[in-house]
C-alpha cells in the first residue's frame, strides 16, 4: 500500500479539457478536415468523403477526450502515472462530471453503459412503434416504403446493438468486478475506451438519417449493400466496425479480469453463475466478431474503392457475405442470451432463498451452448441456394443446442421447486423470461428444421420467433437484472408497484403482439413488406393494439426510473439479502470497492434464511462499511 | 479540494500485472488471428467458387514478387533482432544490446514503407476483380499490422530513451508476443497471396 497525497484542485479548463465536450469539439473539427481533404483529393466519390468524415470524427474525438494521454504517458513521458493521477483518471472527487470524462472507474463505465443502453432501447422502441403504426392497417399509411425500410433497419440495429451490450456492459462492468472480489477491471483505460467507442459510433449511426438511410435492414446483406443507392450504407458499415471493435475490447477486458483478478478463494467452481454467463458470452463475442468486422470492411471497400468481394459479375459472391455475417450473426444471439440467462439464475436464487439447483450442470449447459453455437450459422443459408451438403449437419447441430438449453430450464425449475418465492419485480421478469423463452425456443425448432424452414423462411413467423427469443427472453432477463441491481448501482429504490405494472404491461403486450404475428406468419405474411396485405390485416391490427401496452410499459419504466432517481428511497447495502460479494460493500460503492479484499470459502448461494426484512439486510452479512462512499457533487 | 475518498491506495501485485499483460495480449492476438483466418477463408472461398469464371481473369496483373520478398526478409530480420535484444536483456549479462531493438523497429518501419509502396504499385485497374480485391485487402491488412507494430515499437523506444526500460520486464515479453505474431501473420498472408497468384 502507498500513501496518497492530496488531490490537486481542478480549474474549469481542466474540467472541460479533456472531457466529452472537448472530444465532440475536436471530433467535429476532425470530421470537417477529413471530409474537405478527401473531397478535394478524390472527386465524385461520396462514399470516400463520408468514410473520411467518420474516420476524422472518431480519431479526433478520442484525441479530444484524452484517450491517448495515458498511451503517450506510458511510452514517451519521463515517468509513469502517479497514484494521484490514476485516481484522477478514475474520477476521484469529480462528482457527476466523471460520467462525461474518460473515466476509468468500472462503476462509472457501468453506469455510462446502463444509461446508454436505456436511451438506445427507448429510441429502438420508438422505431418499433412506428413499424406497428404503419402495419396496423393495409396500404401505405404514414411512410413511403423507403422510409419504412430505413426505420426497420434502424430499429433492428439499435436493438441488436443494445441487446448485445445490455447485460455485459452495465452489469458486466459495474457488478462483475465486485462479484469476483476485484478493485477494478484488469485494464481500466481499455474499459473507458470500449464505452467511448460505443459513444462515438452513435452519431455515425444517426447520421444515416441525413444521408439517405440504408435499404438492407439490420443484416446489411451484400450485394444490395454494395449498390451506391445512398451513402447511408457507409454509416451502417462504419458503425458496425466501430461497435465491433468496442465489443472486442470489452470482451478482452472482461475475460482478463475474470482470469486474473479473482480474489483469494474465488475458484472457478465458486464463481457466481452471472460471472460464468458473462465470460462465456464475451468469449463467444471475441470469437464471432472478427468475421463481422472483416465483412463490413469488405463492403466498405466495395463501395469506396470499387472492389468486388460480393459482385458476381467480377467473381465475387453474395454467399461470402452471408457466411461472414452469420458466423457472427448466430453466435451473437447467444452472446445476448448467455448473460441474460445467467442473470435470471442469479436472481432466482435470491428470490427463492435457495441455492442454485445444479450449479455445475447449469455451467455445463452454458458451456455447451457456447461451443455448439459457433457451428450452426449455416442454417441461415438453407434457402439461399448454396450447396446443400451441409444442411443436414447444420440442422442436427442447431437442434442439439436444445439439450444444453434444456439443462438451463431444468436447473431453473429445480431452483424454483419448493423455494420461498419472494415475488418482486426482478423475479416476475425471470418468470416472464422463462415463459417467453419456451415459446421462442420451441418455435425455433421449426426454423432449424429444413422442411418447415422452407415454408416459414422470410415470413412473419421468423420475426415473431426471434422477438420471443431476443426480447421476450433476453430483454426480460436484462430487466430482471436491472430491477435487481438498480439499488446497488444508483443507491435508490425503484417503486415496487410501478415496477410490477411495468412487467405486466410489457408481458401482456408482448404476448399479444407477437403471438398475433406468429398467426400472421402461419397465414403466409412475408417480412419486409411495408404494406400489409388485406388477408393479414386482422392479425396485424391486434398486434398493433397490444403494442400500445408495450409502449405504455416503456413510459411507466421511464417515469419510475426518473422519479426514483430524483426522490426515491435510499437503498441499503444489501437490498435483497443477497450473498454474492456486491452485496457486502456499501451503497454507493466506494472507489476501490473493498477496504480489504475478501477471502471466499464457499459458493455464494448458502441461503437458509427466510426473506430478509429490509432493515436487517446489512446485518445479515455481518459486513461493516469502513469506506466512505464517493461523494456526488 | 482535499483528499476525498481514502488515504491509502492499493497497487496491483507484480504477478497480477504480469498475468494480465500476458492474458490481454494473447487475447488480442487470438481475436486478430480470427480476422486473419476470416480473410484467408474469404479469399480461398472466392477462389474455389470462381463465380462466372471471373475470380481471376486471364492476363490479370499479379503483384511484383521482389517487394514482397524484401518485406519478408525485413520482417524476418525484425523478428530475429527483437528476439536477440530480448534475450540479451533477459540474461542481463554484459551490456544490453539496445541497438538490436532499434534494428528490429527500423526493419518494421522500412517493411511498412515498402508495403505501402506495394499497395500503390499493384498495377490493378478499377473496377477490380475478386482476385484483385483479395490481394488489395491482404496488402492493406498487412500494412495496418505493421503500422500498429511500428507504433508499439515507438512507445517502447520512448521508454528506452527515457531510461524507463533498462532491464527485462514483462512489457518487453508481451510486446514480443505481438511483434512475433505480426511477423508470422504478415508472412502467412504474403504466402497466401502467392498461392492465389
Amino acid at each position: 500500500m502507498t500513501e496518497v497525497s492530496e488531490v490537486k484542485r481542478t480549474t474549469l479548463i481542466n474540467t472541460l479539457f479533456p472531457s466529452v465536450v472537448s472530444g465532440v469539439l475536436l471530433g467535429v473539427i476532425g470530421a470537417v478536415i477529413g471530409g474537405v481533404l478527401v473531397s478535394r483529393l478524390v472527386e465524385n466519390n461520396n462514399d470516400a468523403t463520408l468514410v473520411a468524415i467518420y474516420t476524422g470524427w472518431v480519431l479526433f474525438f478520442f484525441i479530444g477526450i484524452g484517450a491517448f494521454n495515458g498511451v503517450w504517458k506510458w511510452g514517451l513521458d519521463r515517468r509513469d502515472a502517479t497514484i494521484e493521477e490514476d485516481y484522477q483518471m478514475a474520477g476521484k472527487g469529480q462528482g457527476r462530471w466523471r460520467y462525461f470524462r474518460y473515466t476509468t472507474d468500472h462503476k462509472v463505465v457501468g453506469m455510462q453503459y446502463l444509461v446508454t443502453v436505456l436511451i438506445l432501447f427507448f429510441f429502438g422502441s420508438m422505431g418499433a412503434f412506428m413499424i406497428r403504426l404503419e402495419q396496423s392497417m393495409p396500404g401505405a399509411i404514414f411512410f413511403t416504403p423507403s422510409t419504412y425500410n430505413t426505420i426497420v433497419g434502424m430499429h433492428g440495429i439499435l436493438m441488436i446493438v443494445s441487446t448485445i451490450i445490455m447485460v455485459s456492459g452495465p452489469f458486466g462492468n459495474f457488478i462483475l468486478p465486485i462479484m469476483i472480489g476485484a478493485r477494478d477491471m484488469a485494464f481500466p483505460r481499455l474499459n473507458a475506451l470500449s464505452y467511448w467507442l460505443l459513444f462515438a459510433a452513435i452519431p455515425i449511426f444517426l447520421s444515416t438519417l441525413f444521408v439517405g438511410g440504408f435499404p438492407t435492414g439490420w443484416t446489411g446483406y451484400a450485394p444490395l449493400a454494395d449498390q451506391s443507392l445512398t451513402p447511408g450504407m457507409d454509416a451502417y458499415c462504419f458503425t458496425i466496425i466501430v461497435f465491433a471493435i468496442s465489443t472486442t475490447i470489452a470482451a478482452l477486458n472482461i475475460v482478463t479480469t475474470v482470469v486474473v483478478m479473482r480474489t483469494s478463494g474465488m475458484t472457478w467452481g465458486r464463481l457466481p453463475i452471472f460471472v460464468w454467463g458473462v465470460i462465456l458470452s464475451v468469449i463467444l463475442g471475441l470469437t464471432a466478431f472478427p468475421s463481422f468486422i472483416i465483412s463490413q470492411v469488405m463492403v466498405l471497400m466495395d463501395r469506396v474503392f470499387r472492389t468486388a468481394f460480393f459482385i458476381a459479375a467480377f467473381g465475387g459472391s453474395n454467399w461470402l457475405y452471408e457466411h461472414l455475417f452469420w458466423f457472427m450473426g448466430h453466435p451473437e444471439v447467444y452472446v445476448i442470451a448467455l448473460p441474460a440467462m445467467a442473470v435470471a439464475a442469479e436472481v432466482a436464487t435470491v428470490f427463492t432463498r435457495k441455492p442454485l439447483f445444479g450449479y455445475r450442470l447449469m455451467i455445463s449447459g452454458l458451456v455447451g451452448i457456447t461451443v455448439l453455437s459457433v457451428l450452426v450459422w449455416g442454417h441461415h443459408l438453407y434457402t439461399s441456394g448454396s450447396a446443400t451438403a451441409l444442411d443436414g449437419p447444420y440442422m442436427l447441430d442447431t437442434e442439439l443446442i436444445s439439450i444444453p438449453t434444456g439443462l438451463f430450464f431444468l436447473c431453473m425449475i429445480g431452483t424454483f421447486w419448493r423455494g420461498k418465492i419472494w415475488a418482486t419485480a426482478p423475479l416476475l421478469f425471470v418468470g416472464g423470461m422463462l415463459v417467453n423463452f419456451v415459446i421462442g425456443g420451441i418455435t425455433g425448432i421449426y426454423l432449424a428444421d429444413l422442411p418447415t424452414d422452407e415454408l416459414l423462411h422470410g415470413g412473419m413467423f421468423v420475426t415473431a420467433h426471434f422477438h420471443f427469443t431476443l426480447v421476450g427472453s433476453m430483454v426480460f432477463g436484462f430487466f430482471a437484472g436491472f430491477y435487481f441491481w438498480f439499488p446497488k448501482m444508483v443507491g435508490r429504490r425503484l417503486d415496487p408497484l410501478l415496477s410490477k405494472i411495468h412487467f405486466w404491461l410489457f408481458e401482456i403486450g408482448f404476448l399479444g403482439t407477437f403471438l398475433s404475428l406468429f398467426y400472421a406468419g402461419l397465414q403466409g405474411e412475408p417480412r419486409w413488406s411495408a404494406n400489409v396485405a388485406p388477408p393479414f390485416a386482422t392479425a396485424n391490427l391486434i398486434a398493433s393494439l397490444f403494442a400500445i401496452l408495450i409502449a405504455a410499459s416503456v413510459f411507466v419504466l421511464v417515469y419510475n426510473v426518473v422519479t426514483s432517481y430524483l426522490r426515491g428511497e435510499v437503498a441499503t447495502a444489501d437490498e435483497w439479502g443477497g450473498k454474492t460479494l456486491e452485496w457486502t460493500v456499501p451503497t454507493p460503492v466506494p472507489l476501490e470497492n473493498f477496504e480489504k479484499l475478501p477471502v471466499v470459502t464457499s459458493l455464494p448461494y448458502n441461503y437458509g434464511t427466510p426473506i430478509p426484512a429490509k432493515e436487517s439486510a446489512t446485518a445479515d452479512t455481518g459486513f461493516e462499511a469502513p469506506l466512505q462512499p464517493q461523494a456526488e457533487s | 479540494m482535499s483528499s476525498t475518498v481514502h488515504e491509502e491506495s492499493h497497487e496491483l501485485p507484480l504477478h497480477i500485472k504480469i498475468a494480465r499483460a500476458r492474458a490481454g495480449v494473447l487475447l488480442l492476438i487470438l481475436s486478430d488471428a480470427l480476422s486473419v483466418m476470416a480473410i484467408l477463408a474469404a479469399g480461398g472461398y472466392l477462389n474455389a467458387l470462381n463465380v462466372l469464371g471471373q475470380f481471376k481473369v486471364p492476363n490479370e496483373a499479379v503483384p511484383n514478387i521482389i517487394p514482397g520478398i524484401l518485406v519478408a526478409i525485413l520482417l524476418v530480420v525484425s523478428g530475429a533482432a527483437y528476439y536477440l535484444w530480448e534475450r540479451s536483456i533477459r540474461r542481463q549479462a554484459g551490456t544490453i544490446q539496445q541497438p538490436l531493438f532499434i534494428v528490429a523497429w527500423l526493419a518494421t518501419i522500412v517493411a511498412l514503407v515498402v508495403q505501402i509502396y506495394m499497395s500503390y504499385t499493384l498495377g490493378f485497374g478499377s473496377p477490380y476483380h475478386a482476385y484483385e480485391s483479395v490481394i488489395i485487402l491482404l496488402t492493406w491488412f498487412t500494412s495496418v499490422h505493421l503500422l500498429l507494430s511500428g507504433i508499439v515499437g515507438l512507445l517502447l523506444f520512448g521508454r528506452i530513451a527515457r531510461g524507463r526500460q533498462t532491464r527485462h520486464s514483462y512489457v518487453v515479453e508481451v510486446v514480443g508476443y505481438w511483434w512475433y505474431y505480426t511477423i508470422i501473420a504478415s508472412l502467412l498472408l504474403w504466402i497466401f497471396s502467392l498461392i492465389l497468384s
